[in-house]
């Protein structure tokens, strides 16, 4: 990552696999983990963050990058000219094509998100999973969340029993 | 089929844990923690939470902790197709939903006749989600046919947030 320009301060993540990302605190905050971590006076150097590989901490540093509000230095001239609702639908865009990736990434970006308690990137996460799903039979679903089924036939068919008031 | 789909994913993980990523190579939303897949379900319907638990074992009995339960039928809407006996469906979610979990978040659409319930039963349902510590109540009424609250008691030290749309108040409320 780039180094910004003087003055903004700057916060060093590090991923377990040894990648550092330098990003400016308002980015970083948008993560209410490592908001916390800054406002307890826990992020003097460098925040390790664990569980994050740098490939993932990446994507979730650049959802932070488009989602921190434009109101310092460099975004007074966007929210000054662009109308609120211009910037919501452009964010809306934005998300949607940040969103289009594997089902292994997503998943680690739900992790993430979680982790990191960034709701935005998890409802957006999350909601992605559910459009994925939906409209799917069983078989799909079960597939798609490579879950896979322990159930024993007569099991599974007693389970639908007791649970039959939620078929119908 | 379902182990071929593992095994090409096989390598990825390996890789991510080579990298020292620990848990960030987990393809498989069923090894996500409670917490997460409760989140990834209050964006689902309360008729279509419950069939989750046919998925497989760790489902069974998420649903019956779920923190949010969204009985909000939209209109024009592609949700799936609330149950046919609705009032049944919803006293038997609340009966089997655990009772020391919290109801978080409790979204209605109050007095919908289409549903087939009532205001009654909709002041019934919210008392129960404040009993159970709800944070969040959500009401929409129709835009034509305002939801009438005239008299429900919303006392509660857990409610958060109170969010209504096309909705009547008098000042029995609170």
């Amino acid at each position: 990552m780039a180094t910004r320009e003087a003055g903004k301060k700057m916060i060093m993540l590090k991923s377990p696999d040894g990648m550092e990302f330098e990003v400016e605190e308002a980015v970083a905050m948008e993560s209410q983990t490592i908001r916390k971590m800054i406002e307890d006076d826990c992020a003097d150097t460098a925040i390790l963050i664990p569980n994050i590989n740098s490939k993932i901490l990446s994507r979730v540093i650049e959802y932070c990058n488009k989602h921190v509000p434009t109101t310092g230095a460099t975004g007074a001239a966007a929210s000054d000219t662009v109308a609120p609702a211009a910037l919501a639908e452009d964010l809306k865009i934005w998300d949607a094509e940040f969103i289009k990736v594997n089902r292994a990434t997503r998943f680690n970006l739900i992790q993430a998100a979680s982790y990191l308690n960034i709701k935005g990137l998890l409802d957006l996460t999350s909601q992605t999973t559910i459009d994925t799903i939906s409209d799917n039979s069983l078989e799909e679903i079960r597939s798609f969340l490579s879950t896979k089924n322990d159930y024993l036939p007569e099991e599974e068919q007693t389970i639908r029993r007791e649970n039959q008031w939620a078929f119908q | 089929m379902r182990r071929t789909t593992t095994q090409r994913r096989g390598p990825r993980r390996r890789t991510d844990q080579a990298s020292g990523s620990g848990s960030g190579g987990v393809d498989n939303l069923s090894a996500l923690p409670d917490a997460i897949l409760h989140h990834i379900m209050s964006f689902l319907k309360a008729w279509e939470v419950v069939p989750t638990c046919v998925f497989a074992r760790r489902w069974r009995h998420l649903w019956e902790s779920t923190p949010c339960v969204d009985l909000h039928l939209r209109y024009m809407s592609r949700d799936g197709d609330p149950p046919q006996e609705f009032r049944d469906f919803v006293h038997r979610l609340f009966l089997l939903h655990y009772m020391s979990v919290p109801v978080d978040t409790l979204r209605l659409q109050p007095s919908d006749e289409d549903a087939g319930f009532n205001k009654e039963e909709a002041s019934i349902w919210i008392r129960t989600a404040l009993k159970r510590k709800a944070r969040v109540i959500h009401l929409t009424g129709h835009h034509k046919r305002a939801a009438s609250l005239d008299g429900m008691p919303f006392v509660s030290c857990h409610l958060k947030i109170l969010k209504l749309s096309y909705a009547r108040l008098d000042d029995s409320v609170l």
